[in-house]
């Protein structure tokens, strides 16, 4: 495994003054299933564009399998293996499911598209204006797989899918893995990470904020403990210096991620009433709320309401991230 | 050849708009044909009447034509010059004003630029999907003058006929190259086809308005100025330099709109 399946170098993209992404560089290798994380607005389509070769970086480079993107004849040969869904896949209106895979089976083959219809069946016989967002993802994946490609670039993929067939697509993603193949996915859905990822890198901003192994990030993350009390509870009693995130919740309750020193805890909540007294393992949007709540500003916003939503395997909301992204790259 | 997939595939999805604008061109050559007996007949001279009109008026729509009382020359003032030039010209920029910039906007680009097709090529392929139709809209307006002339018994010179046609399919080729170079330049379908649909207006219009002026030079940025129906129709001359512009023009287009559209940034 030389070569990487994707190397990000230095990425940069500015809009003028405004940054779509900076500095950027990730390695994935092949094989890997790797998530791209980050708040809509945060650059992933961005990244993604630019791995692709439909944005040009201000600084840096991109390549996939060793050819860069900036190389535009070798490039081009290299596309033929890589598969790609875009963040809000539009395709032609007044042309069915059947014609617009024709056409593209024509510019880079689909030697797998029955076997993938059979998993991800659509309405084949009508035009994809009448196919429902379901539908039109479906299609999404279909075309992005049936050309059997050894790196698949993805943008929110399950975004649309009724979870029946989000599952269905975890598993494929999972066995496509097991074949050697490489998949980049952007997400806002930490429970999609969790899922299917290896690793993931975290950005915010259009920056880098971290790339970790999925099962190293969970390890030592610590716990989350929620106490009850009647009491007007003073989150400076549990400043501890192993405390990784401590707040109200609106109900008064107290929401302490910390990474041990129970004694400490016990200590202080001696000198509380307490009603309930809950210490689970951290789920996975624990840890990333960490991430995105420490640093500069807030302005990305982190749906805090998406990570509560997606903790049981992830209903797919948010109908429209490219667009979201859209404006903030504009 | 992934151009000519992309160019079936474009001509495909356009065809239905194709036949409108046949239908349209038909009627309205049929229409025009049918009234040409009954304008013979009138006492009014034409010719007289329309020398009362200000020269930029003739220059745009009467052309080189002084003989009214021939089908061709009728033809060229009631139908070449204006239907043609002017207003199949313009739906020609205006449509092509879509090619690229329709993908671009609606973001479907992102489905087939990740592909192994350079954007040379995707530029190419849609330049090659408007050939046909620019070939049926001709074809379509030659076989209504052909077959109204015979219908209402009247001889139409047939070789200069179909030099109208060659020409006037060189001269809308190079309207499309105006609304492809316009479609890959502007993000925007609606952009793109303002942009181009106004330059083919407008530089008719200059070309119409500058004659006899000193800012006749001013005419040449238009495409009008290298072809004359009137010429060709009436007298027979074919204006070879005017015919080996168009070409050029069209091609150093194509090329721009490739380059402009391979330095862009796509988003």
């Amino acid at each position: 495994m030389s070569v990487p399946a994707i190397d990000i170098d230095g990425l940069t993209k500015f809009y003028g003054d405004v940054r779509g992404v900076e500095e950027l560089s990730i390695s994935v290798s092949e094989g890997e299933l790797f998530g791209f994380l980050g708040p809509n607005g945060a650059g992933k389509s961005t990244t993604i564009r630019l791995l692709l070769g439909l944005l040009k970086p201000t600084d840096g480079t991109a390549s996939i399998l060793g050819f860069p993107v900036d190389d535009r004849a070798a490039f081009l040969d290299v596309l033929s293996r890589v598969g790609h869904i875009p963040g809000d896949p539009r395709f032609y209106d007044d042309v069915t499911g059947r014609k617009t895979l024709d056409y593209f089976a024509g510019l880079s083959g689909d030697a797998r598209r029955d076997e993938l219809l059979d998993r991800f069946p659509v309405p084949l016989d009508r035009p994809v204006r009448a196919y429902s967002r379901g539908n039109r993802q479906k299609l999404a994946i279909v075309q992005a797989f049936m050309h059997d490609p050894r790196v698949v670039v993805m943008d929110e993929p399950t975004s649309g899918l009724d979870p029946l067939v989000q599952q269905e697509f975890y598993e494929f993603l999972r066995e496509e893995r097991a074949r050697g193949g490489t998949v980049f996915l952007s997400t806002h859905i930490l429970g999609e990470v969790r899922e299917v990822c290896d690793r993931v890198a975290i950005i915010r901003n259009g920056r880098l904020v971290a790339v970790e192994d999925i099962d190293d990030l969970l390890a030592r993350s610590g716990k989350v403990v929620t106490v009850q009390s009647p009491d007007s509870i003073d989150l400076a009693d549990f400043d501890f210096p192993e405390t990784i995130d401590a707040r109200i919740e609106p109900d008064g309750s107290l929401r302490l991620v910390t990474s041990g020193n129970y004694d400490a805890l016990v200590d202080a909540l001696d000198g509380y009433r307490i009603d309930d007294l809950e210490v689970r393992e951290t789920a996975i949007e624990d840890v990333f709320m960490h991430f995105y709540d420490e640093g500069d500003g807030g302005e990305d916003g982190v749906d805090v309401g998406d990570s509560a939503a997606t903790d049981d395997g992830g209903d797919a909301e948010d109908p429209s991230p490219a667009d979201a992204e859209e404006s903030a790259n504009a | 050849m992934r151009e000519l997939d992309i160019a079936s595939f474009e001509f495909a999805r356009r065809r239905r708009g194709l036949v409108i604008v046949c239908v349209l061109l038909v009627a309205t050559a049929g229409l025009t044909i049918a009234v040409f007996p009954s304008f013979g007949e009138s006492d009014i001279d034409f010719a007289e009447l329309l020398e009362s009109y200000p020269e930029e008026f003739q220059a745009a729509f009467v052309g080189s034509v002084t003989d009214f009382s021939s089908l061709e020359g009728y033809l060229v003032v009631e139908l070449y010059q204006l239907v043609w030039l002017l207003i199949v010209g313009s739906y020609f920029a205006y449509a092509a004003g879509s090619l690229v910039a329709g993908e671009v906007d609606r973001q479907s680009v992102e489905l087939v630029l990740v592909r192994p097709v350079s954007r040379t090529r995707f530029v190419v392929g849609k330049f090659l999907a408007m050939l046909p139709a620019v070939a049926v809209v001709d074809l379509a307006l030659l076989a209504a003058v052909v077959v109204g002339a015979g219908l209402i018994d009247e001889e139409i010179h047939l070789t200069r006929l179909l030099a109208v046609h060659a020409v006037g399919g060189l001269y809308l080729v190079a309207c499309v190259a105006v609304g492809l170079l316009a479609s890959a330049f502007f993000g925007r379908v609606r952009r793109a086809q303002g942009a181009a649909i106004g330059v083919v207006f407008g530089t008719f219009l200059l070309d119409s308005l500058t004659v006899d002026t000193d800012y006749e030079f001013l005419g040449a940025l238009s495409l009008t100025r290298y072809l004359d129906p009137g010429e060709l129709l009436v007298a027979g001359d074919v204006d070879w330099g005017g015919i080996a512009v168009l070409v050029a023009v069209t091609c150093v287009l194509v090329v721009l709109a490739a380059e402009v559209f391979e330095r862009r940034d796509l988003s």
